[in-house]
């Protein structure tokens, strides 16, 4: 493999996991999926084929829904905060540290609060005047309202399911043991 | 416990002692007579099952020239689900022979 094509598919086969598998994936077991499409690279090819490119965003797409919440969990960390299960965690701090998330908490907190108002509204008069002009209003408001609270909210999030703000975890990470007894700890690889 | 193919192949190729995820990749293609080739992406998610049920454990990683290379190896669990199955499909395989032989023309 020449060198040029070398580099294009390393470039191609970290923007493949970039996108196929989240940051927790990448962070732990990142450079051993890179090893292992480099070596199943024939000479001279510029970018993995496209069965490979394929069977890595399938593989990205399994763990994503492997590593997902229950749905009820889901529904309490998104709309109150509740802290999700411990082997969740993970997929937690991927979230909040993920794009849009203050976006996200923004929206769902705007759910809550128009469904409270429709409610007050129905049981005033049987009307309601929540338009889609009020709804934007009101998402604006709430925006703008939070906007300070963003980094706080984040490191309050994160420190609930024990993250340091950097988003590196309170407790050691679980050292893998090996069958003769010796432990072995499994370093992050940062892509 | 039945296992799926794929997952008993990925064993298999552990019988013999700790591989790397590539390792992994080559065996099973061998064993499967060129007939099952994972793709990186289908092997660790594989890999992570079997791990999460306990019958492979990473047993060491080391970098050789630039690239990153973690060992699996069989857990004691592993190896007797594997002997287990094993087990299975002979008697399967023996059963088959033996219904072959009654038909007429299909002697073996």
């Amino acid at each position: 493999m020449t060198s040029d094509a070398a580099s294009a598919y390393e470039r191609r086969c970290r923007l493949l996991m970039r996108v196929a598998y989240p940051p927790r994936f990448r962070e732990f077991r990142g450079s051993e999926l890179l090893s292992t499409l480099m070596d199943l690279a024939g000479p001279g090819q510029s970018s993995p084929t496209l069965r490979d490119g394929l069977d890595v965003l399938r593989g990205g797409l399994m763990l994503r829904l492997r590593e997902r919440p229950p749905i009820g969990h889901w529904l309490l960390y998104r709309w109150v905060g509740v802290q999700v299960p411990w082997k969740y965690r993970w997929w937690a701090r991927d979230d909040i540290q993920g794009r849009f998330f203050f976006e996200r908490h923004v929206t769902s907190t705007m759910f809550w609060m128009s469904l409270g108002f429709m409610s007050v509204q129905l049981l005033m008069s049987n009307v309601t005047y929540l338009t889609f002009l009020g709804l934007l209003i009101g998402y604006i408001i709430a925006y703008l309202f939070l906007l300070p609270t963003k980094g706080q909210l984040k490191r309050k999030w994160l420190a609930r399911h024990e993250f340091h703000p950097d988003g590196t975890s309170y407790v050691p990470i679980p050292l893998e043991v090996r069958p003769d007894g010796r432990a072995h700890e499994p370093k992050p690889d940062c892509i | 416990m039945a296992l799926r193919e794929q997952s008993y192949l990925i064993l298999l190729a552990l019988s013999q002692g700790p591989l790397h995820g590539y390792g992994v990749i080559k065996a099973v293609r061998e064993l499967s007579e060129e007939r099952v080739r994972l793709g990186a992406g289908t092997l660790y998610g594989a890999l992570d099952r079997l791990a999460g049920d306990g019958l492979v454990i990473v047993v060491g990683e080391e970098v050789v020239s630039g690239r990153h290379r973690r060992y699996y190896d069989l857990t004691g669990h592993g190896r007797q689900v594997l002997a287990e199955e094993t087990a299975r499909l002979t008697r399967l395989a023996a059963t088959a022979q033996r219904r072959l032989r009654l038909q007429p023309g299909m002697g073996m």
